[in-house]
């Protein structure tokens, strides 16, 4: 085969493996902030309100750091979600609205699995 | 992110066949499987311009999977005949001998209209002044007037000018045509002993290997820096 063919196969390769490692990044960040929001719940569930605002601060830290990156390759919408739900949740617990929290943690939570889910490689998504 | 250039991949391969099945009239002046890649990047290259929450590299890897997709299908058409043909598609004679090829002409979806229209363009509004007519892959017409419509030559003064008829291509990239072969009315054995009169023993080493109405026969072969051009020698 000629040389054009071997690069272009080679350019294909490269594209499969960048696409793998955004695709991996993105689900991996989408489970860890499944798991981050679990922890708030179940903080704010056994009334420890504190330990759940401190916990989401650390989580709100941990996604700043995070969100620039992931909006390279995901819907800016989609990391917007993430940034609104945190939030709204964080404001809830400052100032103590129970409602209000659980909306807040219901938002992030969607927006979290949405983070993991979309675009998976499945045949749903291709077809 | 695998997804999307999943989804390129098989909407590439989709609009390709599908541009090939409309057949010529569509493509104008392009391979069917460039207008595609026109089409396609234009539009793909539209989407995360007028959408800001679109990441740009939504934009990018799919033209770059486009161009991937491209450069294998040039390599393959390049290196290999069938690919060629399947992607190309092969050119059709509408007017042969003076004549419309009407069936050649349903096959192609090629009108009448769509005819003169061409031949217009190209400065003949009489169509009984063509001999030949060929639709290329490309969508654009090629015509050869009759003799007696061509422009005056020196020869044409010096000798009879008997009508030329087309050249026939009877091996292209090492491949013996035998369709082409057939028309001029040779066989196999005669196409060897000409390409050896031209110094090639295998016909794999032959590029081009034609043979004009006149009986004038153009020998291209891969190791030699110029084409061997001889009469070649009536059958029997």
């Amino acid at each position: 085969m000629g040389r054009a063919i071997w690069v272009a196969l080679i350019s294909m390769g490269l594209i499969l493996l960048a696409s793998l490692y955004a695709d991996g990044a993105r689900r991996n960040i989408g489970y860890q902030l499944m798991e981050r929001r679990q922890k708030v719940l179940e903080y704010a569930q056994h009334g420890n309100w504190e330990m759940a605002k401190q916990m989401l601060l650390e989580t709100e830290n941990w996604w700043k750091e995070r969100e620039e990156r992931l909006a390279l390759f995901t819907h800016h919408e989609l990391t917007d979600a993430v940034g609104d739900g945190i939030a709204q949740t964080l404001l809830a617990l400052e100032k103590g609205e129970v409602y209000e929290l659980f909306a807040g943690l219901e938002r992030l939570k969607n927006a979290a699995e949405r983070l993991h889910e979309q675009d998976a490689f499945v045949l749903k998504n291709i077809l | 992110m695998l997804t999307v250039f999943i989804r390129v991949v098989v909407l590439y391969l989709f609009s390709v066949l599908a541009m090939r099945l409309m057949g010529k009239r569509q493509v104008g002046q392009l391979q069917p499987y460039e207008l595609v890649l026109a089409l396609m990047v234009a539009e793909i290259a539209a989407s995360p311009m007028e959408n800001m929450g679109t990441p740009l590299l939504y934009g990018l890897v799919p033209i770059l999977g486009l161009m991937v997709l491209h450069g294998v299908c040039t390599a393959l058409s390049v290196k290999w005949l069938p690919v060629r043909r399947l992607l190309n598609g092969r050119p059709g004679v509408v007017i042969r001998q003076g004549c419309m090829d009407t069936v050649q002409m349903q096959k192609m979806g090629y009108t009448v209209e769509d005819l003169m229209e061409e031949l217009r363009g190209l400065g003949y509004p009489d169509i009984s002044e063509i001999e030949t007519a060929i639709l290329e892959t490309n969508g654009r017409l090629s015509a050869f007037p009759k003799t007696i419509y061509e422009g005056v030559q020196k020869q044409d003064v010096l000798n009879d000018a008997p009508e030329k008829g087309m050249p026939r291509l009877l091996v292209v990239d090492g491949q013996v045509q035998k369709e082409h072969l057939m028309e001029t009315g040779h066989d196999d054995a005669w196409l060897k002993t000409q390409l050896e009169k031209a110094g090639e023993k295998r016909t794999c080493d032959v590029v081009l290997a034609s043979l004009n109405g006149e009986g004038r026969m153009y020998v291209q072969g891969k190791r030699k820096d110029r084409p061997c051009i001889f009469s070649a020698e009536r059958e029997g």
